[in-house]
């Protein structure tokens, strides 16, 4: 067992750290104020080579081994302020990208990649609707077959990045009630120009840059080669994919987490009340080291959902663990960010607050952290609900 | 060997599965008698019990549909592990 990075994983690690901070996230506070998408720090990453780190270097991506690439995103997290821009890339690459490149076909691949690694297209993932969430058995959008290929009608909600995004992954039922409820969905890879697509801004309060909207499908006619895996396998591809959005998405999340601690750090150095530094009070140092303890926690699970993947393992229990653990702790090290920064942390001077509305939504998308805990129960034997 | 693996299989198939301990053919994902989670709980005891590894590839439902399915699949996993 080795904890140190390799001299490569770390020098990149700097460099992006470093790409980051000098090219991302100076206007965040007005995308933030405005909700609107940073098309420039998109831009910016797509040069970078953010959008495709993780898909092979023949489809346009950067090649980079889970663990590195993991490391990589961290990395982008804790240099780039703009949560809302670092969401927007998230949902791009591990809700939509990585589907493609895992379950695509050798043509669905070249086709859409390249577009997606130099970031000409904004993707997205179309799955929970207005009344079905966590359940994801219980979808309606339906693909009903018609000649060869399917129409395609129902209402997504919540998507994020949807009122942007050029390509939608998009799960829909395909078999009737004489189907397993395993059996009945299907993915389908949807350009966002299909007639019969709509799309509406949902707005919300936090990581307001990545815009969030309902997309509703009215007789979107597809081609059989915009199914992505075989009819009725949209379940167990979104089973063996997940993994990648519960650990991989949550990687900048623990970057954020570094990145608030080591400000709230330097803040408890050098603020100075009753003729010292806040510092050196205990309560405000022992929140402090409890911020650092949670780090390295989130840290040693993410690291390991990476190794697993860099061996072609399976890491389900540990992307749910992870994702529960990161987005509950993050969310408390925010908080405990707001308090010690006092007044100024709750006003928009320091940022600080507009870190706490961003990191809100980590406990409910991608499945909420009570999903994870029943997930982890269920791997671990217990029954389950559904 | 065989009939071990299977006698194992169908014992925790059989613990999960609504209507009790299915035949060695029975399509345990085709009557919706398993949670949704189910698939992915069987892929990790399979993990666990056996001692091989299930790689992300190997998550088709074909794999695990029966227990017979199983048995072949750990079978095939193991054979492909010992030495030549």
């Amino acid at each position: 067992m080795d904890f140190a990075p390799t001299p490569e994983q770390q020098a990149l690690r700097e460099k992006v750290v470093r790409f980051a901070r000098d090219h991302l996230g100076a206007r965040a506070a007005e995308h933030d104020r405005d909700a609107t998408f940073d098309e420039s720090g998109w831009k910016a990453c797509a040069d970078f080579g953010v959008l495709g780190w993780p898909i092979k270097k023949e489809y346009g991506g950067g090649g980079l081994d889970p663990l590195t690439a993991i490391m990589a995103y961290e990395a982008l997290g804790e240099g780039c302020v703009d949560n809302g821009l670092v969401f927007a890339i998230n949902n791009h690459l591990f809700a939509c990208a990585v589907y493609i490149a895992d379950h695509g076909t050798e043509e669905q691949r070249r086709r859409w990649l390249p577009a997606l690694c130099d970031g000409s297209l904004v993707g997205a993932h179309a799955l929970s609707e207005p009344e079905t969430g966590s359940d994801m058995l219980s979808l309606t959008t339906t693909a009903v077959r018609d000649g060869d290929g399917y129409v395609l009608n129902g209402t997504k909600k919540f998507i994020s990045n949807g009122p942007r995004a050029d390509l939608f992954v998009v799960f829909a039922r395909t078999g009737g009630d004489d189907v397993a409820p395993q059996r009945a969905l299907s993915a389908f890879v949807v350009p966002a120009d299909t007639p019969g697509l709509t799309a509406r801004d949902i707005p919300k309060a936090g990581l307001r840059g990545t815009l969030m909207g309902e997309i509703t499908f009215d007789g979107c006619v597809l081609g059989e080669d915009q199914r992505l895996g075989a009819e009725g396998a949209g379940y167990q591809l979104f089973t063996s994919t997940m993994e990648w959005e519960r650990g991989f998405m949550f990687a900048s999340q623990v970057g954020v987490m570094s990145r608030l601690t080591d400000r709230c750090a330097a803040y408890a150095a050098r603020r100075r009340q009753f003729g010292r530094p806040i510092g050196s009070f205990q309560s405000v140092s022992h929140r402090i080291a409890d911020m650092r303890v949670r780090l390295e926690l989130a840290r040693l699970m993410l690291y390991k959902v990476g190794w697993l993947r860099s061996r072609g393992r399976l890491a389900m229990q540990e992307a749910s663990m992870l994702k529960l653990y990161v987005s509950e702790g993050l969310k408390t090290t925010a908080l405990d960010a707001m308090q010690i920064h006092g007044a100024r942390g709750y006003t928009e001077e320091l940022g600080i607050e507009r870190e706490v509305r961003d990191v809100l939504a980590g406990t409910i998308y991608g499945g909420t952290s009570d999903i994870q805990r029943s997930i982890i129960a269920g791997l671990m034997g217990l029954p389950t609900a559904a | 060997m065989t009939d071990d693996i299977a006698k194992t299989v169908r014992s925790f198939i059989g613990e999960h599965v609504q209507d009790g301990e299915p035949g060695d053919d029975h399509d345990i994902f085709a009557t919706g008698s398993v949670s949704s989670l189910f698939a992915v709980q069987l892929v990790m005891w399979v993990e666990r019990t056996f001692g091989i590894a299930v790689h992300p590839t190997d998550l088709d439902i074909e794999n695990f549909r029966t227990v017979n399915h199983v048995v072949r699949f750990v079978e095939s996993r193991r054979a492909a592990a010992a030495p030549a």
